[in-house]
């Protein structure tokens, strides 16, 4: 399986490279067990971490804050033995969160091996022995681009009623009728990462890489976001 | 065909090609995970799959295939059964399990450092750590630290920072490992 390269990626080269890459991966998987065919994405990605990226994946006792963690050295997926108890704090199904952090992984393993593999850990460690790179907040949102486009194919979205109702609403100049479907996208978000079997988070993230709404993240909580319409006259305002 | 499988029809390239991939299916047979995940691949089943015939958590199977949380003897032997596996395939899978804490010393130093990275050192819980090793590997750990004067676990995360290259950790490990002679 090819990997990409890991000069820095812009957002569009992110978003084409996922959609790109779960192209190939999702052949590859069904190359194998062609009984597959037909399931989502999030149910397949731990397949593909499996049997088509040859990475394994185990648990490990970590905080509640890390989700889960990397080892190129052994091509190991480390999973918060612990999730469960963090799904139920987030309000969201285990198995949401346990597939949405495992395409959050595959992205570091496809957009990064290279930048990841050699680290020489004596000057990667800081001083509070802990990622001590400038690039690392960066590849967080690298992967989380790469999860949110993987999870939610565009063709999928955009079939869904919300999603033509969201396409047909951002071209309105009708105030009311705008603030009035801002204030169910909280909702509808909900509905879409139930349908797509991922979580409200990463399903937000995905409407936002296809251009469908503004995302405002939580200041203190990396979990809480507001959704705002991607209006034309919005996109007017900040191009 | 050759374009389609290795993505090149130079000789020399797919010759490379089919040279890495036996060396990496030789590195994964020599694991008790790796010769678990080839069994299951041959048999065409998912782990899902295979963790409803082995009668285990599909985490568990997953926990094995990667060589952590390995089971004991006794639940190889139980899993073996109800999968009707040979008995050359049995002892295969008990001599690898004997290998087990070996192998892992000589990865420790690489995936402790992933997780300090990845968690921080003032999250990390090295004691949890230190208790998600199996019991062999924490003898071989402390008759080494006690022989160079560490205090094992604080200090191993510090220690195995400062390894190096490959090389020196590989060395490390054969160090810490002289003790199972």
């Amino acid at each position: 399986v090819s990997e990409f390269n890991n000069d820095v990626l812009s957002r569009e080269d992110i978003v084409d490279k996922a959609q790109r890459d779960r192209e190939e991966l999702v052949e590859k998987l069904l190359e194998i067990y062609p009984r597959l065919a037909g399931r989502l994405p999030a149910e397949l990605v731990a397949d593909i971490i499996f049997d088509v990226c040859d990475w394994g994946i185990a648990t490990d006792h970590l905080n509640p804050r890390q989700y889960a963690y990397c080892d190129f050295s052994s091509k190991r997926i480390f999973l918060n033995s612990k999730l469960s108890a963090t799904a139920r704090k987030l309000k969201v199904e285990e198995m949401c969160l346990r597939r949405t952090t495992l395409a959050h992984e595959l992205g570091h393993i496809r957009l990064h091996p290279s930048e990841m593999e050699n680290r020489d850990f004596r000057s990667y460690l800081g001083p509070g022995m802990g990622y001590d790179d400038s690039r690392s907040d960066q590849r967080e949102n690298e992967a989380e681009l790469y999860a949110a486009v993987f999870l939610a194919p565009k063709a999928m979205l955009e079939e869904t009623e919300e999603v033509i109702v969201l396409r047909d609403a951002i071209g309105l100049n009708d105030c009311k009728e705008i603030e009035s479907l801002n204030s169910r996208l909280s909702s509808i978000n909900e509905e879409l990462a139930t349908r797509f079997k991922v979580t409200p988070n990463l399903m937000s993230r995905s409407l936002e890489a296809y251009e469908l709404v503004i995302r405002r993240q939580g200041t203190r909580d990396s979990n809480a976001f507001r959704l705002q319409l991607a209006t034309r006259k919005w996109r007017a305002r900040h191009e | 065909v050759t374009l389609e499988v290795f993505g090149t029809d130079e000789p020399e390239r797919v010759r490379q090609s089919i040279q890495q991939s036996y060396a990496a299916y030789l590195r994964r047979q020599a694991t008790f995970g790796g010769y678990l995940k080839t069994l299951r691949r041959q048999l065409g089943f998912t782990v899902n799959e295979m963790a409803g015939y082995a009668q285990v958590a599909p985490a568990v199977w997953a926990n094995w295939e990667a060589n952590v949380h390995l089971p004991s003897a006794k639940e190889v032997l139980g899993v073996a059964e109800r999968l009707k596996y040979r008995r050359e395939v049995k002892e295969k899978l008990i001599d690898l399990l004997a290998l087990a804490p070996e192998q892992l010393i000589r990865q420790l130093s690489f995936f402790c450092l992933e997780k300090c990275a990845a968690e921080g050192l003032q999250m990390l819980d090295v004691h949890q750590m230190w208790k998600g090793f199996p019991a062999k590997v924490r003898s071989l750990l402390l008759a080494w630290a006690d022989k160079k004067g560490h205090r094992f676990p604080e200090d191993l995360v510090y220690l195995v920072r400062e390894l190096g290259d490959e090389e020196a950790r590989q060395a490390w490990a054969d160090e810490v490992l002289g003790g199972m002679a």
